[in-house]
This record gives structure tokens, C-alpha cells and sequence, in this order.
């Protein structure tokens, strides 16, 4: 059981984290559940869908962010900046996406606009082929409704 | 567990609403060449309300078009890096005949949308909205603001933003007044008359109905 002003957070695989309660309603839908029903501020918030490890990078973030947001001056824009640029440059790219898919969950908009921007530059510079292999997608054009698409726009390629 | 045996192929779906809000930290010449990546993603940056979304937000750097010359459009950003941006036929033909562009205007763009009076235009994404308009008799300059812009408008439109439903909104001038302000009357876009006491509520967008309130000073 957490201590007041912690909350306890449970992986989809069984692993527990007590974080802080600041820290924890960095995520809106966290916080929606803590103030809608008290039981969860006492008990123990099932985090669905997001494992211990994916978990466990989403306090990281949040435990800075909640932090800098309290006191700017032991942790400065500056430094908030390199962190979340060392953040993102250490995920691999199974990470990357899951952390995407939890924090848009979790609406922790802050990270999931860093994540996006991440992704948005890892993608910007490739053909499209290329983005079909990256997202797992299947191409539905047919060759000459391919063309006529690139014909619109001759300076984009 | 579930990410180990993925390891070796990070291939893996993203939900669309994920892929919408990645594509909109791309710049225009990204965003045409992915609409051929599938039906899927051509539909999605197609779409009018993606057209109007803004590039100006706070997460991407540039902030404001930057009209320098006659016929040339820049994007600026934050560090004052230009980035020349293709026009579209209709703006050189229907405006800069007329020098209807002064030299050096900062155009800031509402959601990233420049509002001209029949029209609006994306520059990010090169797109032109065309804005259901009663006809237009005077055409005088772009309108920029939403919030505190005042100035002397005859048969002029306001472009506005609906936070709610994420939609931009073009305000136009009630018939009967000349000089008027922006105003935000609970939540809803409004015009203010600066002379005479009343404020012009839109109360119904789609069918442009106003709601005319008198303003009752405290004596």
C-alpha cells in the first residue's frame, strides 16, 4: 500500500511502481481516474496494455517533468531540453512505439508530442516505400493512381 | 513476454490517430510525397481538417509566413532561418496585381492558415480552402488576428479558431456595422461595435445566425 501522496502503478505484467502523485498525474487519464473515484488514490491503478520495462521510462519521464514543473531552478528548460533530446536518442525503435502508444493511452501529452517529433524526423527524408516498411503497411494504389498522385506534386520528390 | 520475441522485426502498427499527430510535425514536401504510401495516409492529409491544422504550434519552429517581397512568400522560424514557400496561382493573380501585398508585411497566420476574403490558404501543406462566403465587395487586406484585432473593417471576414472542435472558423462582419473588435462572449466568437453598444454573437456557425445583445453599462 502507498503512503499518502504516492500512488501505486501496476504494469500489465505484474510489476508495481509507487511513484509519487504529482508525478503520476503528469498522465490526464491517471489523473482523471484519481479524481473521479478516491479508492484508486488509496489502491492500486492497473496500467492495461503498458509493460514493467515501458513502464518504467514513462516515470522517468514524468518524475522529471513533475520536478522541473515545481522548481525551475534546480532543473532549468535547459536541462529539461538535454534530457528529454538523451531520452528519446536512447530508445530503440520497439520502444519508441511503445512508449507512443502508452503515452497517447495515458495522455501524457508532453512526451507523446516528443515521441511524434521524434518519429517525424526519423521519417521525414524517406520514399515511401520506405515509410510502408517502417508502419507495416500495404500499398492499395494501383500503379496508375500512384502516378497520377506523383504528378501533382513533381517537387516533392 | 510480449516484447521479446518482437525483437528482431520492429515492424509493428501504429494506431491512425498516433500516425496523424506524427504527420503533423512534417513539412509540406514530406506530406505529398507520403499521400502515395496508401489510400489510408493519402486520406488523412487530405483531409480538410488536416489541411487546417497548424504548423505555427508550439512544437514546431516556425512561427510566422513572412511576406518579403512581391510574389515571395517565407516561412521564418524562431532562429530567423527563411524557407521560401511556393504560392499558388490564384494569390499571384488575384492579389498581387493590385499590390494588394505591401513589402515586409508579417503575415501571422491563424491555426496556420492565412484567411484571404473568398478563401484560406495552408502553406504548409499547399492547400487552398475555399470559405462559404456572401459575396465580397472590397477587397483590402489579409486578415490576420482573432483576439484584439481592431481596426476599420467594411465588408471583411474574421478568421477564428474553435479550440473545442478544432475547426477554423471564418467570422463575417454583421452588414450594418464599420468598426468592430473580436470578442470572445462565453467561449463563443463575437464581434464588438465600438461606437454603438452591442455585441454580435455567433450563436449558430453553419446557418451564420447572430444574436445582436445590447450592452447594459452599470450607472
Amino acid at each position: 500500500m502507498a503512503s499518502k501522496g504516492n500512488l501505486t502503478l501496476k504494469s500489465c505484467n505484474g510489476k508495481e511502481f509507487i511513484v509519487e502523485e504529482k508525478v503520476a498525474v503528469m498522465s490526464t487519464t491517471i489523473k482523471n481516474m484519481v479524481d473521479v473515484d478516491d479508492s484508486f488514490a488509496q489502491g492500486v491503478i492497473p496500467i492495461i496494455g503498458v509493460d514493467g520495462k515501458i513502464l518504467a521510462k514513462l516515470i522517468e519521464y514524468c518524475k522529471e517533468h513533475a520536478e522541473a514543473d515545481e522548481d525551475e531552478e534546480v532543473k532549468s528548460e535547459e536541462y529539461l531540453k538535454k534530457f528529454d533530446e538523451k531520452f528519446v536518442d536512447e530508445l530503440n525503435l520497439n520502444d519508441l512505439y511503445d512508449l507512443l502508444k502508452a503515452s497517447n493511452y495515458l495522455e501524457i501529452t508532453k512526451l507523446l508530442n516528443l515521441l511524434c517529433q521524434k518519429v517525424a524526423s526519423m521519417i521525414k527524408g524517406k520514399k515511401p516505400e520506405e515509410i510502408r516498411r517502417i508502419f507495416n503497411i500495404k500499398n492499395d494504389f494501383t500503379p496508375e493512381e500512384e502516378e497520377e498522385i506523383n504528378r501533382q506534386n513533381p517537387w516533392a520528390f | 513476454m510480449k516484447g521479446a520475441n518482437r525483437s528482431s522485426n520492429h515492424v509493428v502498427q501504429i494506431p491512425e490517430d498516433i500516425i496523424l499527430e506524427i504527420l503533423k510535425e512534417l513539412l509540406a514536401k514530406s506530406l505529398l510525397r507520403f499521400k502515395c504510401v496508401s489510400k489510408g495516409w493519402c486520406n488523412m492529409i487530405e483531409d480538410p481538417e488536416f489541411v487546417a491544422f497548424d504548423p505555427a504550434a508550439p512544437t514546431s519552429s516556425f512561427t510566422r509566413i513572412y511576406l518579403k517581397s512581391i510574389g515571395e512568400f517565407f516561412l521564418v522560424d524562431s532562429k530567423g532561418i527563411s524557407v521560401p514557400v511556393a504560392i499558388p496561382d490564384i494569390i499571384v493573380k488575384e492579389y498581387y496585381s493590385g499590390n494588394f501585398l505591401r513589402m515586409h508585411d508579417v503575415v501571422r497566420p491563424v491555426e496556420g492558415l492565412v484567411c484571404f476574403n473568398d478563401f484560406a490558404w495552408n502553406p504548409t501543406v499547399r492547400k487552398i480552402i475555399n470559405l462559404p462566403l456572401r459575396k465580397v465587395k472590397e477587397r483590402r487586406d489579409i486578415i490576420t488576428g482573432f483576439v484584439s484585432y481592431e481596426r476599420e473593417f467594411g465588408n471583411e471576414n474574421f478568421l477564428g479558431f474553435d479550440a473545442s472542435t478544432r475547426k477554423c472558423k471564418l467570422i463575417p462582419a454583421p452588414d450594418d456595422d464599420k468598426i468592430c473588435r473580436m470578442v470572445e462572449v462565453r467561449e463563443c466568437p463575437g464581434l464588438m461595435n465600438l461606437h454603438r453598444t452591442k455585441i454580435w454573437i455567433l450563436e449558430d456557425f453553419e446557418n451564420r445566425k447572430w444574436n445582436v445583445v445590447n450592452i447594459l453599462w452599470p450607472s
